[in-house]
Parts: C-alpha cells; sequence; structure tokens
C-alpha cells in the first residue's frame, strides 16, 4: 500500500513522560502522515504505549508538545522550567564575574549577556504560559478526532453495560441525545465490523475474544475520528482471530481512509501492517525508518536484535536462528559524545552519535 | 526412546448449566523422554484442558469419562491427592498462561520461589531413603533366597559357591556405608567446585563493568564473589597455598565495596580479580578424583590415600575396589536380578491365566452380575501384583496400573446404573414441563437438555480392553523374556542407589536455596537479582513476572515441564529469551516438554512433535518438519495462512466462523462448517486417522483413496516453496 500523501496529522515533538525518577518516554519526536500506519515497537516497559496514551492525553506529558493537525493538544513545560534554571544559574555566575572584573568594556559585554539571559527567561516563561494554556484549552473537538482501541478486549468493555451502551458512550458523552440517530449510528457500526444488529442488546461476555475486539473497534469508530491509536489490539487474540481483526482494520482504513498508529510486538504483524515502523527501546525511539527499509537495512544495534528474534514458522530455519543479543554499555561508547537522533537516508532515521553515523552509513552502502 | 508419559483414550466433559460441554474428545499421544511435543489449537480446542488433566488440576465439574494417562508406572487419572501431591510440581511441573494469577501477591519473590525448594528437598530426602533402603533390602531378600534354595551356582556361573548369606548380608551393609561416604565427599567437593564455576562468569563481568565505568553494577558483582571465595577451598579444588592467595584477595576485595563510594581508581581492584581468576581458572582444569570408589577406600582400607596425581590415584583406586568388593558384589546382584526374574516369571504365567479366566465374566452378554465381577477382579489383581518384578528399575507401567485401571473401568459401570437412571428422571421431567408448556400453546424460552446418559456397553468394552491389553501384554513379555540383559539392569541398579543416596544426603538449606534462587532468576534473565528477591510480584512487568513463574516452575527441576501458553503475553525478545532458556534446560536436564500455544511461529522453534488440536481431538500429528513442510489436515493450512510472516503483502486469509459449541458436537468432522474443502462425507462421519507417513497422521477424509485430490492452498504452498529456498541458501 503506497501512501505518497505527505500531510502530517500528528506530529509528536521532543516528548517526554517521566514517572517520577522512571522516564518512560525519554525525548520522542516523529510524524505521522495522513492515511498511513505508523507502527511502533519494542519491548514491554519500553513507553510505546505510554506515548500513545499521551498523545491522546491520557497522561499530561513532562516536556515537549503534541500536534494534530497542526494544533498543539498536548503539551508539557519541564524542557523550559529546566532552561530557566539554567539561565538562571548562569545568571548567577556573570554576575559573581561582574564583581571581580575591573576592565570597563569586559563589563559591558557581561550586563549584555545578562541582559540577553533574562530576555530568554522571559520568552521561556511565556512558552510556559502558553503550553499551560494550550494543555488546558485544548479543543475538545479535535481531540475526540484521535481514539483508542485498547489491548486487552475483555478488561476494556464493561461487562455491566450492554454493546450499544458501550459503543454509543462516546456519543452520548459528546452531547447527542437523539436515541434514534444513536442507535442507527451504532447498527451501522455494528455492521461495518461484521457484526449484526441482533448483537446490540447483548453483554460483552456473550461474545468471543475477536468478536469483543471488534466491539473495541466499533467503538472508536463510531466517533468518525481521523487518527486511531491501536495499542496491541490483536496480540490478547488467537490467530485465526487476529487475522480476522487485521483484516478488518485494512478495510476500515481503506473505506474511511484512517490514520492508524499501531502499537504492538509482534513484527510480523507489524511489517505486514504499517507503512512507516519507529523502535522504542527504553524510551527512547532509536530507530525510524518505512517498513521494507527497515527490515532490509536495520541499522542500530537494538533493531537488529529485535529481528532476529522474530520466530518464523521454518523448523530449519529456526533450530539455526542465531539470536543477535543487545547490550547497551556493550555496543554504544557515548563517554566522548552523547546521541541524537540523526537521518541517515532519505526516511531512515537512526539514534547514534557521529562517530556510529560513520559507521552506519558505510554499512548502508 | 524412553516414554515419559502416555495419553490413552482421554475423554474428559464438563457439567455446565446448559448441558455436558465435550471438552476433549479421544485424544492419544506419547511423551518420550527429553522430547518437546506442542499442542497447537484455537482457545477452547481443549488444549489447556488435556494439561491440566495431567497435573490433576481440572476444574470441579469436570468429568473423566474415560482413557489413562500413564507416568512412572501410575495412571494420574487413577491415584489419590496424596499420591499426586508428590508428582505435581517435583515431578511434572506447568507453566501457566497468566503470571499474575500465578503467584501469590501477598509474598515476597524470594519465598515463593524457595518455598517450593526448601518443602519439596526434604520430601525428596525421604523419599529417597526409602527408594534406597527399601530396594536394598529386597535386594537383600532375593540374593539370601537364591542361596538359600541352592541356585546360586547356576545362576552366577561360579564353579563353587562359597559364600553364605550372612557374607551377603554383610556386603549390601558395607555398600550401604560407603556409599554414603561417597555422597559426603562428592558434595564437599561439589559445593566448592561449583562456587569456582560461578566465580569465573562473575569476575568477567564485574571486569567488564569497571571497564565501562559501571561501578555500581562492579560493586554487587565483587560482594557476590567474595562470597563466592568463601568456599572455594577444597583438596582437589583450590588447595594448597592457592587457599591463603585467594583469602588474601578477598580480604582485600571487601574493601573496595565496604568502604566508601570516594575511591576512584579500580585499578588495584582489576589487579585483584585478575589473579584470583588465574587460581579459579587452574582450580576449574583440575581432574576431579572419582569419589565413589575413594569412597570405599576411606572406609575399609584402614590406610590414608596414596600421594600421586589424580588420575593415577582413580586407576588405584578402581582396582582396589573391584579387587575387595565390587566386581563379586555386581555378581551378586546380577544372581538376585535373574533369580528374582525367573522367579516372577513363573508367578506372571500364573497370574495370566487367571486374569484369562476372567474374560468371559467382564465380557458376558447383558448387564454384569455384580458380585461375580468384583470377585473375578479381586482375584486377577492379587495375582497380578504378586507377579510384578520390584527389583526391575525399569517399571513395567501397564502392570503395575492394571488394578487401578481395572478397579476404575468396573467402578465405572456399577456407578453408572443408577446415574443413568437418575439422569433419565431428570430429563423426563423437564421434557414432561416442556410439552405441558407446549400444550398450552406456548413457546418455551429453554431448551430440554439432553438427559446425560452413560453408554454401559462403552464402560463395559473398557473394562474389557482393560484386560484384554494387559494379557497382549504379558504374552508379548513371557515370550521376550530370554532378551532381558542383566548385565546392563546390574549397572542401571548401582546408578539407581548411587542416585538416591544422593539424593537422600542433599539437604536443601535456606541459603542453598537463596542461592538457588538467585540464579535461577539471573538465567531466566532478571537483573539485580539479589535486590529483586525481596520485592513484591506487583512491582514486576507482566514479562518479568512470567520469568518468576518459569523459574519457580524449573525450581523443583522436574521430569515433565507443561508449558501452557508461556510466552503469549510477552514480546519478542524476551520469548525468544524464554524459549532459549526452556530450550536449553531441556537440553541440559533431558526434560520433557509439552508445550502449548496457539502462535505456529513460535513452535517451529521448540517442537520436536506438533500435534493440531480442533474440538478436542488431535487432527494431525507429526514432527515439525512433516506439518510445516507438509501439512495434509485443512484446519493446519487455515493457521498457517492466517498468519502473517515477514515476506506476506496479500490479504489475510481469515478462518471464517467460531468453533463449533461442544455441548452438541457435530456428527461429522468438527471442522467442515469453517472448511472451504469440506466434502459431502465431512458432515456425515468423522475421518479416522490416516498415516501419512511413519511420523506423520492426520484426521481428514481429504486422505482417503476414494478423495478428490486438493492442492494446499496457495499461500501455504508459496511459503513453503520460500522455506525451502531458504534453507538451499544456508
Amino acid at each position: 500500500m503506497e501512501n505518497n500523501n505527505k500531510e502530517v496529522l500528528l506530529k509528536v515533538d521532543h516528548l517526554c513522560q517521566y514517572f517520577g525518577f522512571n522516564k518512560a518516554v525519554d525525548d520522542v519526536s516523529f510524524e505521522v502522515h495522513k492515511g498511513e500506519v505508523f507502527g511502533l515497537v519494542g519491548e514491554s516497559g519500553c513507553g510505546k504505549t505510554t506515548t500513545g496514551r499521551t498523545i491522546i492525553r491520557l497522561y499530561n506529558p513532562t516536556s515537549g508538545s503534541v500536534y494534530f493537525k497542526g494544533q498543539r493538544v498536548a503539551a508539557g513545560t519541564m524542557s523550559y522550567k529546566k532552561a530557566i534554571g539554567e539561565a538562571e544559574a548562569s545568571i548567577k555566575a556573570l554576575k559573581k564575574e561582574l564583581k571581580g572584573a575591573d576592565d570597563g568594556q569586559r563589563k559591558d559585554e557581561i550586563l549584555k549577556e545578562i541582559e540577553a539571559k533574562k530576555e530568554f527567561i522571559k520568552e521561556q516563561k511565556h512558552e510556559i504560559k502558553s503550553a499551560l494554556h494550550d494543555q488546558k484549552h485544548c479543543d475538545k473537538d479535535l481531540i475526540t478526532k484521535i481514539q483508542m482501541i485498547f489491548q486487552d478486549p475483555i478488561a476494556s468493555l464493561d461487562p455491566r453495560m450492554t454493546v450499544r451502551d458501550i459503543i454509543a458512550e462516546g456519543l452520548v458523552i459528546n452531547g447527542m441525545k437523539d436515541k434514534k440517530e444513536i442507535d442507527e449510528k451504532v447498527y451501522k457500526m455494528l455492521e461495518l465490523v461484521g457484526l449484526v444488529k441482533e448483537h446490540a442488546s447483548r453483554y460483552p461476555h456473550e461474545f468471543s475474544g475477536g468478536q469483543k475486539q471488534r466491539i473495541g473497534v466499533a467503538r472508536a469508530v463510531i466517533m468518525e475520528p481521523e487518527l486511531i491509536i491501536a495499542d496491541e489490539p490483536v496480540s490478547a487474540l488467537d490467530v485465526s482471530i487476529q487475522a480476522q481483526v487485521i483484516n478488518l482494520l485494512n478495510d476500515l482504513r481503506e473505506e474511511l481512509g484512517l490514520t492508524l498508529l499501531f502499537i504492538a510486538h509482534d513484527l510480523s504483524v507489524v511489517k505486514y501492517f504499517s507503512d512507516r515502523i519507529g523502535v522504542m527501546y527504553y524510551g527512547k525511539l532509536v530507530e525510524l525508518a518505512d517498513a521494507d527499509e527497515l527490515f532490509k537495512n536495520p541499522l542500530h544495534p537494538y533493531t537488529k536484535s529485535l529481528l532476529s528474534a522474530i520466530p518464523l514458522p521454518d523448523p530449519a530455519y529456526e533450530k539455526q536462528r542465531q539470536r543477535i543479543v543487545y547490550n547497551p554499555l556493550a555496543s554504544h561508547d557515548y563517554s566522548q559524545e552523547g546521541p541524537t537522533l540523526k537521518e541517515i537516508k532519505p526516511g531512515h532515521f537512526v539514534y547514534c552519535n557521529s562517530a556510529e553515523f560513520e559507521q552506519y552509513s558505510k554499512e548502508l552502502k | 526412546m524412553e516414554k515419559k508419559l502416555e495419553v490413552k483414550n482421554l475423554r474428559i466433559s464438563f457439567k455446565t448449566a446448559n448441558g455436558k460441554v465435550q471438552a476433549v474428545r479421544n485424544i492419544n499421544f506419547d511423551l518420550h523422554k527429553g522430547e518437546t511435543l506442542a499442542i497447537v489449537g484455537e482457545s477452547g480446542s481443549g488444549k489447556s484442558v488435556t494439561s491440566k488433566s495431567i497435573l490433576g488440576i481440572l476444574a470441579g465439574n469436570a468429568i473423566i469419562e474415560s482413557g489413562e494417562i500413564i507416568y512412572d508406572g501410575k495412571d494420574l487419572l487413577k491415584i489419590t491427592e496424596d499420591d499426586f501431591y508428590r508428582i505435581r510440581g517435583d515431578k511434572i511441573a506447568m507453566i501457566f498462561q497468566d503470571p499474575m494469577s500465578s503467584l501469590n501477591p501477598i509474598m515476597r519473590i524470594g519465598k515463593q520461589l524457595t518455598e517450593a525448594m526448601i518443602l519439596k528437598g526434604k520430601a525428596r530426602q525421604r523419599a529417597s531413603k526409602l527408594a534406597f533402603n527399601s530396594t536394598l533390602d529386597l535386594l537383600k531378600k532375593r540374593m539370601v533366597e537364591a542361596i538359600a534354595e541352592g541356585k546360586y551356582t547356576a545362576l552366577s556361573g561360579v564353579a563353587v559357591n562359597t559364600k553364605t548369606a550372612a557374607e551377603l548380608e554383610q556386603m549390601c551393609k558395607d555398600f550401604d556405608t560407603f556409599e554414603f561416604k561417597h555422597t559426603e565427599l562428592q558434595r564437599a567437593y561439589n559445593d566448592a567446585y561449583q562456587s569456582v564455576v560461578e566465580a569465573l562468569p562473575l569476575i568477567d563481568d564485574a571486569l567488564f563493568h569497571i571497564e565501562k565505568n559501571a561501578f555500581a553494577d562492579s560493586k554487587d558483582d565483587v560482594k557476590e564473589i567474595v562470597d563466592l571465595l568463601k568456599k572455594v577451598a577444597h583438596e582437589y579444588v583450590v588447595s594448597g597455598d592457592d587457599v591463603l592467595e585467594i583469602k588474601s584477595i578477598s580480604g582485600m576485595l571487601v574493601s573496595t565495596y565496604k568502604k566508601d563510594d570516594k575511591i576512584k581508581d579500580y585499578s588495584n581492584t582489576v589487579e585483584l580479580l585478575n589473579r584470583a581468576k588465574a587460581i579459579l581458572a587452574k582450580a576449574e582444569a583440575k581432574d576431579a578424583p572419582d569419589f565413589f570408589r575413594m569412597g570405599y577406600y576411606l572406609k575399609f582400607a584402614n590406610q590414608p590415600l596414596p600421594e600421586m596425581p589424580v588420575k593415577e590415584l582413580n586407576e588405584y583406586l578402581l582396582k582396589y575396589l573391584d579387587d575387595h568388593f565390587m566386581l563379586s558384589f555386581l555378581n551378586d546382584i546380577e544372581v538376585a536380578l535373574r533369580y528374582s526374574a525367573i522367579a516372577c516369571d513363573k508367578e506372571k504365567r500364573e497370574a495370566l491365566e487367571v486374569v484369562r479366566a476372567t474374560l468371559p465374566v467382564f465380557g458376558a452378554e447383558g448387564i454384569l452380575d455384580k458380585t461375580a465381577v468384583y470377585n473375578a477382579a479381586k482375584e486377577a489383581i492379587k495375582e497380578v501384583e504378586e507377579s510384578i518384578d520390584r527389583l526391575e528399575i525399569h517399571k513395567d507401567s501397564i502392570a503395575y496400573t492394571f488394578k487401578t485401571s481395572l478397579m476404575y473401568a468396573i467402578d465405572n459401570y456399577f456407578e453408572a446404573i443408577p446415574k443413568n437412571k437418575a439422569a433419565q428422571k431428570a430429563h423426563d421431567k423437564q421434557q414432561a414441563k416442556y410439552d405441558k408448556i407446549v400444550a398450552r400453546g406456548k413457546t418455551p424460552e429453554w431448551k430440554v437438555i439432553p438427559a446425560a446418559l452413560i453408554d454401559l456397553e462403552d464402560a463395559k468394552k473398557d473394562i474389557v480392553s482393560v484386560v484384554e491389553r494387559f494379557i497382549a501384554h504379558y504374552e508379548n513379555r513371557l515370550a521376550r523374556a530370554n532378551e532381558r540383559d542383566f548385565a546392563k539392569e546390574t549397572i542401571d541398579l548401582i546408578d539407581f542407589f548411587k542416585l538416591n543416596a544422593s539424593e537422600s544426603v542433599y539437604k536443601v538449606t535456606q541459603s542453598m536455596a537463596k542461592r538457588k534462587a538467585i540464579k535461577l532468576m539471573e538465567e531466566v534473565g532478571i537483573s539485580e537479582p539479589a535486590k529483586r528477591f525481596r520485592q513484591y510480584p506487583f512491582e514486576f512487568s507482566g514479562g518479568m513476572r512470567q520469568r518468576i513463574v518459569i523459574a519457580v516452575a524449573l525450581a523443583a527441576n522436574p521430569d515433565i515441564l507443561i508449558c501452557d501458553e508461556p510466552t503469549t503475553a510477552l514480546d519478542v525478545t524476551i520469548q525468544a529469551q524464554i524459549l532459549e532458556l526452556i530450550n536449553k534446560i531441556k537440553e541440559e536436564r533431558q526434560l520433557s516438554i509439552i508445550f502449548i500455544t496457539h502462535d505456529l511461529g513460535v513452535v517451529a522453534n521448540m517442537a520436536d512433535r506438533i500435534a493440531v488440536m480442533y474440538a478436542g481431538k488431535i487432527v494431525e500429528c507429526g514432527t515439525a518438519e512433516d506439518i510445516f513442510y507438509a501439512p495434509a489436515h485443512p484446519y493446519t493450512w487455515a493457521l498457517l495462512s492466517s498468519m502473517p510472516d515477514l515476506d506476506t503483502t496479500d490479504r489475510l486469509e481469515a478462518i471464517p466462523g467460531t468453533p463449533p459449541n461442544m455441548i452438541y458436537p457435530p456428527v461429522g468432522d468438527a471442522f467442515a462448517d469453517r472448511n472451504k474443502y469440506a466434502l459431502e462425507i465431512d458432515f456425515e462421519a468423522q475421518p479416522p486417522m490416516f498415516k501419512i507417513s511413519d511420523t506423520h497422521e492426520a484426521a481428514t477424509w481429504l486422505l482417503h483413496p476414494d478423495a478428490p485430490k486438493i492442492d494446499i492452498p496457495k499461500t501455504v504452498a508459496d511459503r513453503i516453496a520460500r522455506m525451502k529456498n531458504r534453507g538451499g541458501e544456508q
């Protein structure tokens, strides 16, 4: 499925989400284009779910911003606060220097510098204010255009609500009152996801796992979203049912022109389903590329180890498979220069420092 | 290969409010030693039920309708809870699907890991001691009997018998004494040697961390190394001047982690570690003496060990042991075994006659006579029990289970009569009520539940089949009585004694259990195990919890490991780690594994053989190569084509519909409704198992000679071609 549309629907900019000392998401930036499926993979605890949840504002970000259709929908303040702290410290140091200095010219320079720093602090304070404002007053209608499908279809459906209530809940919350209209919409949704009208009056426990996940999908799609964040939508399902749900998502995507942020750890499914893939490791985005490119030319050692761990239905291959073990201490030397996300090839980003950049570039050739 | 577990004709159903759900329908499989059998199927196909029945943990509403699960001469479906207590977790362990519900939330991880080790350690000690003593007593008895009946010369091949019964008894006693000396010596050596083996990688680790400036980690390592270094002193491991050297090194190392954090210069530590490493490496390479031989020498030679290199010492001790004791003792054991075999063969012939005589009683037409049946069974069982050769180390499972199997089948039959009556009555009552409502012109919302009747003819057939199988087995054994290799059995018996002796003195202490637990945690990939040891389950992530569960299962060192979707909740890297771990442990311990999953990709890595289950039946069974390269059943095709792999770009072929309701199992093939290749006969009759090759069989009418030729679906065929190509490249 080629996707040449480069219109940016979602932009995640230096997003950080800390829980106390735990840096669940640390300085993650990526863009999701309209109409594409963006896969996010990584081991459990690497922050991929937290990223998804922060985007949909289930958490307030610690730092960084999330832009949806060009509008900032979530923003954190920590980076600004940190910058202010640094600036204040340097002002202090400069003032100390000022006392000791006797050269007039030098004094002027220092005064100018202090002035600039003060200006900078003022700017940062303004940024904080605007971030808090955006965070608080984000457009409610806009944010309902992002919907989420949860991992566990059993736990995410309220056992005391009928399927109709579950699917219609979002509409009701958003002020739709006409019962007939709601019913009609619910029936349409049920049909869309491959269930029938009669199912509407039943309770979740009467459905099989695959059907429950379909209800989860219907609940997300009824809000007519533009972006769906699918958080491991198939990992709790049987293989045969997985195929049903993946096919369903694929159909919906074509029919409704949906954009998906697909979070999963099953790489075969991600490869099959996604246009572009981001690989996360311990809160960092370590590699980002087109799906085919990533699987053809994995550069970051963690990506390599991840790809080497995919089980395939081929006993002969499996018996001689060599798994690559990733040990961050052994693979990187960041004592001289810290790593950043660098574009090594159009559309292919790797988290590395310049020495590694050289090495990876060589590997690519 | 040795069969570890045999599941025969297993049928399990569940009683529910809506009727009887047939979860498992006539399953047969064997599990060999050191083999992984994968059971693959959708949820609800009965794979978990099968595994749970092996462990005796079925839900309360389960009914075991027929079948046997034979392990170690016992039928697991029929033994008491007390017996099961010794097997569950100790011999057969299970890794459950949901890690949260299989850990105790208010107990520290460490305690959960060590608790079983300590409890089971005590139980095992007792059991081993009992096995050792009772077998030795039996052996002694048989030896004395052989002499008393004057058969010793004939059986041993010795021209003139000079041995008396008292001498033989003394020999057994001597064996007992020095065997325990052997285990003591061995254990002291193992402790020291094990510490060396554990310390070496830790030193490498510490050096690596220091090199990479991760001092906090290296400190923990150093602490552990110092602990281990305390235990390495042993005559045959680290000895002489090295002991002093190691002592001084560990003394100096202590300062690196006890003193303050201000030390910046680690060059001294590195040097110390390197010195320790050199000594330990030397110790690791040393030859170990044979303590079995040494035990005898120390106990009975009454003189100190001669000074010589380990290799020569071993030779010397062997000669000493053989000359003074072993050769003649081995001969005596062989005599006892031969005598026992001859005596038992005679008993077996008698038992066979008695059992044959019962066949007409059990197989009689019409309703069986209760007293006659029970009397016949009692007599047959008595004879069979007497005919079992208890000196055989490889237990004759069919003879051992004869009693339980027969009594169970008979009880089943006679209990069924009143049960059927009650069920029929309840059904009639409900039917009457239903008819009454219909007669009033209404349609009730509920359906009449069909009566859960037990077929008496089937129950009778079960009894007869138990007896017939036994007869066939004994006939076979008697016919091959001359083929027994007594020399090999003698060696096996000695090994059995050695094993039990070492286990009966192997006491699991708290600190040992802790060390083992920490090692296990490290093995399953948990970082900082010493710290994690003291945490509660809620402090772990899902993947981590699952690793703990695996560690708990492995702690008891089981014979058979049942893995019920152990990696379904984990991500690929950890999944790969855990699968590798399970594979490694399987190789090391010759473990037999039953691996239950719905993910075929995982199975390819793990399984030696695969059984595909659908609606309570095994529909296809074969080696991993058979299933992946030449699948034969449409359900296997559907499973394979519904999962994407890295080269898939086409639309996935999902299996339409859902599995059938097993309260009303379909008459024909259960998969027919969802099968696009279904033939007409699929809806009418259940297909039997068709043999494709020696290892491969499948239950589908497509394999019938008259069936139309249908090719494997394109997606699957393409993938197989791709896989074969890739195989060619490598």
